[in-house]
């Protein structure tokens, strides 16, 4: 978006126009826009700011968005203005090219106290990392037949079938039309406008793209398909039809339809309708063709495609297919984004100026447009906040739009980037959604995993549960094409694409330069918009070539598959250049997707050519067989290939023909680089999963990311809400290919051990494990979670202000001294003195130091202090203790100043905001979640004595015992597989590498491990015999011993135990709160009462739901049945005195509970009822109804 | 009811046979006893004999990349030459002290401090050249191991053992970090915290008694014999070269695989040998962590395991194990 993204936007943007009266015209326009590099003021210089600091400090990493705005005025005053305005702060993404950290090395990153391995990709908003999501959107530039039932709704006569087109500008802006079929016969165009839809007949809108006759535009939809009736009869009727309108040129018809939107475009009143007509068409239909006649060859063969579908000569485009997807990537997204805040200001300051102008009449042009400060002002007021908003949108993921953007949300767009560990955090950049509002859908097609989606997502990874199916992840080896030709950096990835040197990119992308290649190819050109387009297209003979959606013409059927071949030819061959034998090179990932033309014409998709060049499009490498070099194909492209997956698959050799230049258009053409390619990252680092059931990786994949990691090497220079981290990590001995591929050695999540499988205590039942005492102690699955939490003096103020008074807090320990600046100056915050050398003061806290603040490496418990203010004013205090009721450390405080200053000593110390982090220790607790890399998931029962655990023959004793019962039903023999190669590779030094599919019948894993088990003198199957710790006796069976990694997941009992016998209530219910942060209770619901009420047990239902909960005891006059007429009078004595004193003892003391209504107290009777009831009883008589309780002495 | 149990005398006589013996490293047999004697000794040898180990760290300061509590924990596993761990107090006994470290019943005290110069080298703060100890006679077991080496006791040690003298790593610091504290070692057991276990291996096996049917084995041929040799996973049986007869060059490599018991059913021979554990006889192999050597743990194990069986016996006389036996008998 940086790079060219916002020129396109700038270059696309309409100048606001409008008129003050019949002589003067105001034409406003942005003219330049510029994003700078994140930095903040330092006393008197501008210093950059790094992401880091901002994480820290929770504030946001952005850059000032300024622009000019040009303003003409034509009139009384003629003058133009160019007015510099600043459109507030826009965040900017780490690692962009407005990133301060763009092109440093890891080294220099390290030094700078970032992460050396910083990749980038997100945004901080207010110290929050957020990534703005992938979304599946419709293929842009192609026209899509689709039926869907929705579509009746329109009107009377609309049938459920239809061709939709995202057509999309040079700047990924788009605007979708539809076309409709009628019963009747006729066709409808819909576009959407302002968000609201309009339908226009299909032949106005031809007639106004170009001045056409009936009998052309007759021949150019039907071609010489005379005898197929169908379609002259609709054709013929749609001529017919339009005669109502009486409008015959092509001027008439775009007046008429500038006469229909005047108002809606908001145009001033020195266009005429046609020009409004004009602009109309320009803006909204087929904005991807600039020419007219482009426009119209568009719409003719959408015509065509949808007379086809109507005719069951083509199916419909699968919606929910990979193939008819293109990508929203967050760059184009911004950037609509931005371009329409653009354009929203600019038509905000027309409001204005016009106001102003009414408000003013006479004066308004004399003062207002003699000179520039009027539009300095408005212009200020207006763009000021365009940042603000887009932080708004990355923050909350909401997009608020006046047009919608042609997209099918308008939130969800954002997510936070969680840096659980590394697993988690890179997933969100390769996870893709396919649009919240599939999350409302009731049926299940839209989640299907599909064919198309080969290697493209993957098809392992993705969740369980509400969002399985939608949201996917990018395949290993699948690329995003973000950037158009010529602005694409280089993909780094295992097979880099190789771009052709010293040639233009964008050239090779051309309509024209494709055309001629095409040409050159036996391609005949055809369509209006073309030159030298005479010739008419034959359907039933020919292909269609459309390039980027527009109409290129037409390739004889026969002649299609070597035309594509030679295609591919020129693709994958593009980087060696031009030469002799291959005149012409295509850009490597221009994607040809060739839809051929079946024998029968009703079970395929509309035929054609389809060459995409646009970027927002997924590529990935497979090997051309034919030229023996990697090419870049698409998701459209793959479908009507030939490609095998191993070399087995291959049929019949494509090695036939001697001369690799000659036609093949049969058998297989393409191989894959690999088997492996479908998976996503985090699912091909699951080792041997192809041994697994394949739900078992799904699972991995999700577990993988909650598993306590290694989320980064900065722990001492982030501030999140809540890191995990594990500590004696080790590499795991079996792993994939992709683990070193990627380094996952650097960013550790697990430890090897040692595993028997053997039901041995009783205490490995249902997915319980039993971990050795000793490897505990050792350090197995040790583990801290990191919290932060800030203190903000003002915040603090806020909170204790009360009506007539706010203080004004310090960061100070001295009871009952405000500190003068002089003092605190005293203090250097590099050497600590003794706070008695300074001040006699005593300290408020004795753990706290000086200032206030805890000194790191501190261990807190509940309730003591942790930060101590001083109220400047008044010399109280106020004391932020430990919350929680777990014990921890403070790892680090972070004192954040206001960042404008902070030079002198004084303004040092003179902070507002502190930040301090909490380390609590998570060493394994009983109940604490661990897994093996194959979704057997369990929680820790016991840590056993090491001397009671079993032993094998040379000494080992295992770390984790597993229950074999995890294993029949899961079928996770990719576990088994992990623990014999575990075992092997540690006695023999070295790693095992697990990469599926490379293990097959002929080639049996476990002859290969076997084999080197037995080298080192352990059984070949991998059990072994075992003794009892207990006994010392030999167990009969063997047991399977080995090595498997284990991961410690981040669901931890210390998060979760929620204990309660009193504690907090509600106020109106008197009923315990819900929550373990406050701790409250676990509800016991209907279910759980009607568990309880089957049993019988009615003494523990009535200690439940009401001595433990809400009872009191409730004062009922027993005669008139009231329970709110009952109050408390204290019993005046002889003497008249009050013997109120008593009344905290209860009722049996001096209080008479007396009854207003019955005026006595004779008949009041306590009784024992739910709080609750009170409550009700009130919340009637509010309403008018009177609650009485019958009471008997028993 | 007559006790049939009480009479009658159970006691045996144990031999032990020392195969090897070395500093961190013992072989033996025990023989003319039962697996619960066996295994007695191994739990005891594992959990119950005392060493000493760094229990208490209080940290001055601490800039390295470690938590506080994480370098405490290394320093606890760090093996501490413990020969003196019988005689000590356990500090919860001790009535001289209040276990604060100053005692020198039950407690000795280290000292750390190490910080990285702005040399730009990152410093490896190790047990070796870092850790101090108040008490010579406990200190890091590498530290006395370079002392015996200074003195010229290098034969006494296995020459690759002693291949790596830098010592066990705690931390390294990086320029400008700093670590210092002091740290309180005490007597402890494994039963506690496996930090205080002396023992790295402890383990023991049936001796086996292999009975070849060398009728039987002369019915094949050769290869058959030498595929059914191989498939034992360790080297148990051999081929005379001269004889040509299957013989055994080491039962005690056998690890009651079964291994060549299933390879002679599937070569349609059962029978062809026949392997029994002998009940009474143990073969045992002990490894230490260097805390104390292997002869100072076994015989710490039986003064320990004595200790134990002197506070049962001593419980006999208040007639606790008479209604055991009671009991046992179903009386």
């Amino acid at each position: 978006m940086l790079d060219h993204g916002l020129d396109d936007a700038l270059a696309d943007l309409l100048p606001v126009e409008l008129s003050i009266n019949e002589d003067t015209h105001i034409k406003m326009q942005f003219t330049s826009l510029e994003i700078g590099y994140p930095c903040r003021p330092l006393g008197a210089d501008i210093v950059p700011v790094t992401p880091r600091e901002c994480r820290e400090s929770a504030t946001s990493y952005s850059g000032s968005f300024k622009g000019s705005i040009e303003v003409t005025i034509e009139g009384k005053v003629n003058a133009q203005y160019v007015i510099p305005v600043k459109l507030g702060d826009l965040p900017i993404m780490v690692m962009s090219s407005k990133c301060n950290l763009r092109n440093l090395a890891p080294k220099k990153l390290a030094e700078m106290e970032e992460e050396s391995n910083e990749v980038g990709g997100y945004f901080i908003v207010n110290g929050i990392e957020r990534v703005i999501r992938l979304l599946q959107i419709q293929r842009r530039n192609y026209a899509v037949a689709i039926e869907r039932s929705t579509f009746r709704n329109r009107g009377n006569n609309y049938s459920d079938k239809g061709v939709a087109m995202k057509c999309t500008k040079k700047d990924l802006t788009s605007a979708t039309i539809t076309l409709h079929y009628l019963n009747n016969g006729c066709a409808t165009l819909r576009f959407v406008l302002r968000k609201q839809e309009f339908l226009l007949p299909v032949i106005l809108v031809a007639k106004s793209l170009m001045n056409i006759s009936d009998k052309e535009l007759f021949d150019r939809i039907v071609g010489e398909n005379l005898d197929n009736t169908f379609l002259t009869t609709r054709i013929e009727l749609l001529l017919r039809d339009y005669k109502q309108y009486n409008l015959h040129s092509m001027n008439e018809c775009l007046a008429y339809l500038g006469s229909l939107f005047r108002n809606l475009l908001g145009v001033t009143s020195k266009y005429s309708d046609l020009e409004t007509g004009i602009l109309l068409i320009k803006r909204n239909l087929f904005i991807h063709v600039e020419s007219f006649g482009g426009k119209l060859d568009c719409l003719i063969f959408m015509i065509r495609k949808l007379f086809s579908f109507v005719q069951g000569k083509c199916i419909n485009d699968n919606a929910d297919a990979l193939m008819n997807h293109d990508l929203l990537l967050p760059g184009h997204l911004l950037n609509m984004i931005i371009k329409e805040k653009l354009e929203e200001s600019l038509t905000a300051s027309k409001g204005l100026v016009i106001r102003d102008s009414r408000v003013m009449k006479g004066k308004f042009e004399a003062e207002c447009l003699k000179n520039n400060k009027y539009f300095q002002r408005l212009c200020d007021r207006v763009c000021g906040n365009i940042g603000a908003k887009i932080a708004t949108f990355l923050s909350s993921g909401n997009v608020v739009s006046s047009s919608g953007l042609d997209l099918m949300q308008k939130s969800g767009f954002t997510i936070i980037a969680e840096r659980l560990n590394l697993f988690r955090f890179f997933s969100h950049f390769q996870s893709v959604h396919r649009g919240q509002f599939f999350t409302t859908m009731k049926t299940t097609t839209v989640r299907k995993l599909l064919p198309e989606s080969w290697g493209f997502l993957c098809p392992v990874h993705t969740p369980d549960g509400a969002p399985c199916g939608l949201l996917n992840h990018l395949a290993k080896d699948a690329v995003i094409l973000s950037y158009p030709p010529s602005k694409k950096p280089p993909i780094t990835t295992t097979h880099p694409v190789a771009q052709p040197s010293a040639v233009n990119l964008d050239l090779l992308c051309s309509k024209s330069y494709l055309q001629e290649v095409l040409v050159s190819l036996g391609m005949q050109i055809s369509g209006l918009g073309n030159y030298d387009g005479q010739a008419i297209f034959n359907e039933r003979e020919s292909l269609s070539v459309l390039i980027d959606g527009v109409f290129a013409g037409f390739v004889q059927k026969e002649k299609a598959p070597s035309v594509v071949a030679q295609l591919r030819r020129m693709k994958s061959l593009a980087k060696y250049g031009r030469r002799a034998d291959l005149p012409y090179i295509l850009e490597p990932t221009t994607e040809i997707g060739f839809i051929p033309k079946l024998e029968f014409d009703n079970l395929g998709p509309y035929p054609g050519i389809y060459i995409f060049t646009q970027h927002g499009r997924m590529s990935r490498p497979v090997l051309n067989l034919h030229t023996k070099e990697v090419e870049w194909i698409g998701p459209m492209e793959q479908v009507f290939m030939e490609i095998a997956c191993v070399k087995e698959d291959i049929f019949p050799s494509p090695f036939k023909t001697a001369s690799s230049t000659s036609v093949e258009d049969e058998g297989t053409s393409h191989i894959e680089l690999s088997p492996t390619v479908m998976l996503s990252q985090i699912a091909s680092l699951t080792p041997y999963s192809d041994y697994n059931q394949s739900p078992r990786n799904m699972y991995q994949c999700q577990m993988g990311k909650q598993t306590m990691g290694t989320p980064t090497h900065a722990f001492k220079f982030r501030a999140d809400n809540k890191l995990y981290r594990i500590l004696n990590v080790q590499a795991p001995i079996v792993q994939t290919k992709t683990h070193g591929e990627y380094f996952m050695d650097e960013y550790p999540q697990g430890c090897n051990a040692v595993v028997a499988v053997i039901s041995y205590t009783g205490y490995d039942m249902e997915d319980a494990m039993i971990i050795n005492k000793a490897a505990y102690e050792r350090g197995f699955g040790h583990g801290c979670v990191y919290k932060t939490m800030f203190v903000d003096l003002e915040e603090e103020e806020v909170k204790a202000a009360n009506l007539t008074s706010r203080p004004s807090f310090k960061f100070s320990n001295f009871k009952g001294v405000a500190m003068t600046n002089n003092q605190t100056s005293k203090i250097s915050l590099n050497s600590p003195v003794k706070h008695d050398a300074i001040f006699g003061g005593d300290l408020v806290c004795e753990s706290l130091d000086y200032d206030g603040l805890p000194a790191e490496g501190n261990l807190v418990h509940y309730g003591e202090p942790i930060v101590c203010l001083i109220d400047v004013s008044t010399g109280n205090h106020k004391i932020i203790s430990h919350k929680d009721h777990e014990p921890a450390y403070i790892d680090a405080v972070r004192v954040i100043g206001l960042g404008s200053s902070t030079n002198t000593k004084v303004e040092r110390s003179n902070f507002r905001r502190v930040a301090i982090t909490l380390r609590y220790r998570r060493n394994p607790i009983i109940g604490d979640k661990f897994s093996s890399r194959h979704g057997q998931k369990g929680t820790l029962s016991v840590l056993w004595p090491q001397e009671n655990m079993p032993f094998s023959e040379s000494g080992m004793s295992p770390d984790v015992l597993i229950n074999p019962h995890a294993f029949p039903s899961r079928m996770t023999i990719g576990m088994l597989i992990e623990s014999m190669a575990g075992k092997a590779g540690a006695i023999h030094g070295m790693f095992q590498d697990a990469t599926p599919f490379q293990f097959h019948e002929e080639r049996k894993v476990i002859d290969y491990v076997g084999e080197q088990l037995r080298a080192c003198g352990y059984q070949y199957y991998g059990s072994e015999p075992l003794y009892n710790g207990l006994t010392g006796k030999v167990m009969q069976a063997d047991i399977f011993i080995g090595l498997v990694f284990y991961q410690r997941l981040r669901h931890m009992v210390s998060d979760k135990s929620q204990v309660r016998s009193t504690g907090p209530v509600t106020a109106i219910t008197r009923q315990p709160v819900k929550g373990r942060k406050k701790h409250g209770g676990i509800r016991l619901g209907e279910m759980e009462r009607d568990a309880l009420l089957s049993h019988g047990v009615a003494f523990c239902l009535q200690d439940r739901l009401m001595n433990c909960s809400d009872s009191h005891v409730a004062f009922v006059c027993s005669q008139c049945g009231n329970l709110l007429s009952i109050f408390a009078q204290s019993i005046k004595n002889s003497i008249g005195q009050s013997t109120m004193r008593f009344e905290n003892t209860g009722f049996r003391t001096q209080m008479q509970q007396t009854c207003h209504e019955c005026k006595n107290s004779e008949f009041v009777r306590p009784v024992y009822l739910p709080y609750v009831f009170r409550y009700l009883t009130n919340e009637l008589a509010g309403m008018g109804i009177k609650l009485t309780l019958e009471i008997e002495n028993s | 009811m007559e006790r049939s149990a009480a009479g009658a005398s159970y006691q045996r006589f144990p031999r032990v046979r020392i195969r090897e013996l070395k500093d961190e490293y013992a072989k033996f047999e025990l023989k003319d006893t039962d697996a619960s004697m066996a295994n007695a000794l191994r739990r005891v040898m594992i959990a119950e004999v005392p060493t000493v180990a760094i229990d208490l760290v209080e940290i001055e300061s601490n800039s390295s990349v470690l938590n506080d509590e994480f370098l405490a924990h290394r320093l606890g596993l760090i093996p501490l030459t413990s020969s003196g761990a019988m005689s000590m107090r356990f500090s919860r006994d001790c009535d001289a002290c209040d276990g604060d470290g100053s005692c020198e019943h039950c407690s000795v005290e280290f000292h750390l401090a190490a910080r990285a110069t702005d040399s730009g080298q990152t410093l490896e703060v190790t047990s070796t050249k870092d850790l101090r100890s108040t008490d010579p006679k406990v200190c890091p077991v590498d530290q006395q191991r370079e002392y015996q080496q200074a003195l010229g006791n290098v034969d006494a040690y296995e020459p690759d053992a002693a291949g790596d003298h830098r010592g066990i790593l705690i931390v390294k610091l990086r320029r400008g970090q700093e670590l210092r504290l002091r740290a309180i070692a005490r007597k402890g057991i494994g039963k506690d915290h496996a930090k205080w276990s002396p023992a790295a291996t402890v383990t023991f096996m049936y001796e086996p008694d292999i009975r070849i049917n060398q009728e039987l084995m002369e019915t094949l041929t050769l290869e058959e014999k030498q595929s059914w040799v191989e498939s034992s996973p360790t080297k148990v049986f051999d081929i005379d070269p001269v004889t040509q007869q299957v013989t055994i060059v080491d039962a005690e490599a056998y690890t009651y695989d079964d291994e060549v018991i299933k390879k002679a059913e599937a070569m349609g021979k059962p029978g062809l040998v026949e392997i029994n554990a002998k009940e009474d006889s143990f073969v045992f192999t002990v490894e230490t962590t260097g805390a104390i050597t292997a002869y100072e743990l076994i015989m710490n194990a039986i003064t320990v395991l004595r200790q134990k069986l002197d506070a049962v016996r001593l419980q006999d006389d208040d007639g606790d194990l008479l209604d055991l036996g009671a009991h046992l008998t179903g009386g």
